[in-house]
């Protein structure tokens, strides 16, 4: 069909677009000549030798049982350690972007920098097939509902103390269990039906009865008295649950809890307890979150939802504040593509976008994009060693794995370079809230120390280990850090380890029944209090997939529980950092942070730790 | 006729009932359960949940007692709720009150331990629950036919029983059904079109220009035209007033019928351009010609209806393909159709959405294909079904 000089143009096209992938791909790839002299060479292996030497008399000193974890007595010294350690102020942490934010560009807009016109907010979230309060359980379904619904105390914009919602004011007993909320008078519902305390009880005993079996209830039942055995059917009475209305009006309601909870504020302004409308469910049946049917106590209602496209939202004339919220509209689209966030922001179809994907991430900073943001969220992500059967029963050598691990290394140049690496189990952003508790780091990258704890631990040079499994759910981002991991103790270790991906109910079903070496898991705070993060280690928690069994932690966190003063508990905290730490069911990698873009003619819209967000908080600068 | 038709329907019942059954049991096989969550929950909830959606089982004590010892694995370590055991482990021993002997409370199947809510010295009464575990894999099946033949379709699990399968089904539907008609639609003009343009001008540079095109189209899938198209004319064009993952005025409707039919244009370009060669080429368009008939009548009349017949007979699989190709399509262009219904249930374990949505698709597609050869009969005379 095409002449012989057609055909070789064509061809030399062809070679030279491929000469080109070529050049692109060996580019940067040429490998570096370590240059080192012989002598540097030679004083540098001395210095490591002599290290190694004077770790390993440090470690020979040590005669704690591998096995075992940490004692109780160790634990008493951990507390007097704490009791006296000094707290740096919280300005020093060093974050560059102000409060709550780790990173924020200072360069152009990718949006220019005027408000849209229709003054409509719209925003992206995943997608959540809930909307019935006593139903949703995870963030999508919590951050779109809270727009509906009005708890007792809702979160503050700004990692700020919960402000006051449906209630207006609250008192606590003397020994911190009993809180009284006096409700706002003259609340209604969206249809107009007043609103009572009664329908507050009502909300919580729905959530815990075990006809709806909510994934939630378990928000209320480890707080408040008798809630527990009433969520499990030991008995159908709701007053044993210490939940009373109060009051001729019936606008005070009190709440009876297990332990003092320092932070039972916080946890109030979770959608598990909101109130939720008797009369719409009785009338609708479980078609009462439905469109038209839904009957809201809070500022937006819902005006339209399709699951897994967008959910539209219209203001509540009702809604007690009603004059100061702004935004009369917004829709949320229910996304599940970081690439279709950005299309949606840059065609200007939403305001702020999120989750974002790692190269335009890379790109933004680069360009110090204005509209991106990095925020510190509540959460930690790790590796969990299976420490109830060899070879991970040996406390030596966990930590020989958590100290072989270059977590600076692997945040920088494996990951986009945003995201603080984890020396501990709690992330470092309890300095700048009410608890005011400044993180317990645990040991650092050190393969010198590492290597010798491998030869105290029996498995010098990794020999005897064989191979290990690290197990992992099916995605980039975990694959790239397991490759990075298996590098490393390869190198540091002697030690190898096959990678193991599965999808991510086959990562659960294996983690749950323990049927694991290593497994990468995480966890996202549910209530901004370290002890969500503590209590995923006790002994009897679902969660604790390191099936990491030690009384004397246990106890501390029971200590932690029932103390009420700040200080004293904070002490407790950092005992309880320490014994994780010395004991070192987990290997911390690095801290949550959240990039998102936001447009800059937006207010009101501030970093939050647990990346909850208001919409009646926003508006338009003008 | 009729009698063909009735055997085709037959025919697809009978496929249907094999696609149910094999995505039922795939399904089941996959590891894992709709309730293994990241935050575990306790026993006693997850429990409740296989027994709300009807797929657990509870053992019942069989008389008034009390719970004498808790039962072990085979290494002799206390059980686990949610572990898997085989058949007849004993998982608790029960002391009557009225004085017989101690009775076994055996695992009645290998699988998981979802829940075991006794302790050692518990007091039960006849008929309370002491274990539940999930139903035969035989028994849930029969349950779904007959809740299916009902009408039932069951609630989502991702929802936790807020919402029904066939409520979302019925607002995705719609979406990907319209996207599937208009893309199919455009495909079959754009496509016959040039087919029958390329055909009547055979080995000239429009016939080469009109292929050329038209085989870019079926080389370059959607996942790489759709957002190659969305930088061009959503983001590259904003005074065209296109917008992402929105299905109400025509200009959203524009990006993504476009990538659809492209795949599509190509095929029906050149099945239709080989079924003009060959039908130009025959004694009666030649009889045509010589009795004098005009060029166009001889084309429009005569050799059309021909010459489209591969590209009706291509129409079944197009469909098919057109349907399972928009899942691509409504992922890259975010729309609320059925896409996403295909996947995340399935990743999560919502045994009911996933089915309702096999289901729904494999019907779709029996009766696309049915149609089809009912409407081969009236455009070639020689086929008969008898």
């Amino acid at each position: 069909m095409l002449d012989t000089a057609t055909r070789r143009l064509l061809v030399a096209i062809m070679i030279l677009v491929l000469a080109g992938c070529r050049a692109e791909m060996s580019d940067g790839q040429t490998p570096k000549l370590l240059n080192i002299s012989k002598e540097d060479y030679a004083a540098k292996k001395a210095a490591r030798d002599a290290k190694r030497k004077r770790f390993q008399k440090e470690l020979n000193a040590d005669q704690d049982d591998p096995i075992a974890f940490a004692s109780s007595e160790m634990v008493a010294t951990f507390v007097e350690e704490c009791r006296v350690r000094p707290v740096k102020p919280a300005a020093e942490k060093g974050l560059s972007a102000g409060k709550g934010l780790i990173w924020k560009g200072t360069g152009s807009s990718l949006m220019g920098e005027k408000a849209p016109a229709n003054g409509e907010f719209n925003w992206i979230e995943g997608d959540s097939e809930f909307m019935d309060p006593n139903r949703v359980s995870e963030s999508a379904g919590n951050s779109l509902a809270s727009q509906m619904f009005e708890p007792l105390m809702v979160i503050a914009p700004d990692n700020g103390p919960p402000r006051y919602g449906a209630a207006e004011s609250h008192t606590l007993s003397k020994d911190g269990k009993t809180y009284t909320f006096k409700l706002r008078k003259g609340l209604v519902w969206s249809d107009g039906v007043p609103i009572t305390a009664e329908d507050f009880r009502y909300a919580w005993l729905r959530g815990l009865s075990p006809e709806l079996g909510s994934r939630n209830a378990q928000q209320i039942w480890n707080f408040v008295k008798g809630a527990r055995a009433y969520n499990r059917g030991d008995t159908k009475d709701g007053d044993s649950v210490a939940i009373k209305v109060l009051g001729e009006d019936k606008l005070t309601l009190q709440v009876e809890l297990l332990y003092p909870t320092p932070f039972f504020l916080d946890l109030v302004t979770y959608i598990a307890y909101t109130p939720v409308p008797r009369h719409a469910i009785e009338k609708h049946g479980d078609r009462w979150t439905r469109p038209g049917n839904i009957v809201v106590n809070g500022p937006y209602i819902m005006k339209e939802w399709r699951p897994r496209a967008r959910m539209v939202f219209e203001k509540n004339p009702r809604y007690w504040d009603a004059a100061n919220v702004e935004i009369e509209k917004h829709t949320a689209f229910l996304t599940a593509s970081e690439e279709a966030n950005v299309t949606y922001y840059m065609n200007g179809q939403v305001q702020t976008a999120q989750p974002l994907p790692e190269e335009k991430i890379k790109n933004w900073i680069k360009d110090s994009a204005l509209d991106l943001k990095i925020a510190e969220q509540m959460g930690t992500y790790y590796y969990v060693f299976r420490t109830d059967r060899p070879p991970f029963n040996n406390r030596l050598l966990r930590k020989a794995f958590n100290k072989a691990l270059d977590k600076e290394r692997l945040t920088s140049f494996v990951l986009s370079g945003f995201k603080p690496p984890a020396r501990s189990l709690l992330p470092d952003v309890y300095a700048d809230t009410q608890v005011g508790y400044q993180s317990m780091p645990g040991d650092h990258f050190d393969p010198v120390e590492a290597s010798a704890l491998m030869d105290k631990a029996g498995y010098p040079g990794g020999k005897g280990l064989g191979k290990l499994d690290l197990i992992y759910n099916t995605y980039e981002t975990h694959k790239k850090i397991a490759v990075f991991y298996q590098r490393n103790m390869k190198d540091n270790l002697g030690v190898d380890i096959s990678l193991n991906n599965m999808e991510w109910k086959s990562l659960l079903k294996q983690v749950q029944t323990g049927d694991f070496q290593i497994a990468r898991t995480s966890w996202i705070a549910d209530y901004p209090d370290p002890l969500t993060f503590l209590q995923v280690w006790h002994s009897e928690s679902a969660n604790n997939y390191a099936a990491y069994k030690n009384p004397a932690y246990d106890d501390l966190l029971m200590r932690i529980k029932q103390t009420t003063d700040q200080k004293k508990r904070n002490t407790l905290i950092c005992a309880a950092e320490r014994v994780i730490n010395y004991d070192v069911p987990i290997s911390p990698i690095y801290f949550y942070a959240r990039p998102y873009l936001i447009h800059p003619s937006v207010k009101g819209y501030q970093p939050q730790y647990q990346d909850h967000h208001l919409i009646k908080y926003i508006s338009f600068k003008r | 006729m009729l009698r063909f038709i009735f055997i085709r329907i037959l025919g697809g019942i009978a496929t249907l009932f094999v696609i149910v059954t094999l995505s039922f049991f795939l399904m089941r096989f996959a590891p894992g359960s709709p309730f293994d969550e990241d935050r575990k929950l306790p026993p006693q909830v997850e429990a409740n949940k296989w027994m709300w959606y009807g797929m657990g089982e509870e053992l019942i004590a069989p008389k008034d007692g009390k719970i004498a010892s808790l039962g072990q694995d085979p290494e002799g370590r206390p059980l686990i709720q949610g572990a898997d055991y085989n058949e007849d482990l004993v998982l608790a021993t029960l002391t009557p009150a009225d004085g017989s002997s101690a009775i076994d409370i055996l695992m009645p199947r290998s699988g998981k331990l979802v829940s075991l809510g006794v302790q050692v010295g518990d007091t039960v009464e006849e008929g309370a629950r002491l274990a539940v575990v999930p139903k035969a894999m035989m028994i849930q099946y029969l349950d779904t036919l007959l809740n299916y033949a009902r009408g039932n379709f069951g609630r989502t699990i991702s929802s936790d029983g807020e919402r029904e399968v066939w409520e979302n089904i019925a607002l995705a539907l719609p979406v990907s059904l319209e996207l599937g008609f208009w893309s199919l639609l455009l495909a079959m003009i754009l496509g016959v079109s040039a087919g029958l343009f390329a055909g009547l001008k055979q080995n000239t540079w429009g016939d080469y220009a009109v292929m050329s095109v038209s085989m870019f189209g079926i080389s370059v899938p959607t996942i790489v035209s759709g957002p190659v198209f969305i930088a061009i004319f959503l983001l590259g064009m904003p005074e065209l007033g296109l917008r992402l993952g929105e299905w109400e005025t025509v200009q959203d409707r524009f990006l993504p019928v476009l990538t659809l039919s492209l795949v599509y244009v190509a095929s029906f370009a050149r099945l239709t351009r080989g079924g003009m060669l060959e039908i130009i080429h025959s004694d009666y368009i030649r009889t045509a010609r010589a009795k004098g008939v005009p060029e166009t009548q001889v084309v429009t009349r005569h050799a059309l209806k021909g010459a489209i017949l591969p590209t009706v007979s291509y129409l079944g699989p197009a469909a098919a393909r057109i349907i399972t190709g928009s899942v691509v399509v409504e992922m890259v262009f975010n729309l609320p159709g059925l896409a996403t219904y295909f996947i995340q249930p399935a990743l999560a374990r919502d045994y009911p959405m996933v089915l309702g949505v096999v289901v729904l698709y494999s019907v779709l597609l029996i009766v696309m294909n049915l149609i089809v050869d009912i409407a081969y009969t009236f455009l070639d005379p020689r086929v008969k079904y008898d």
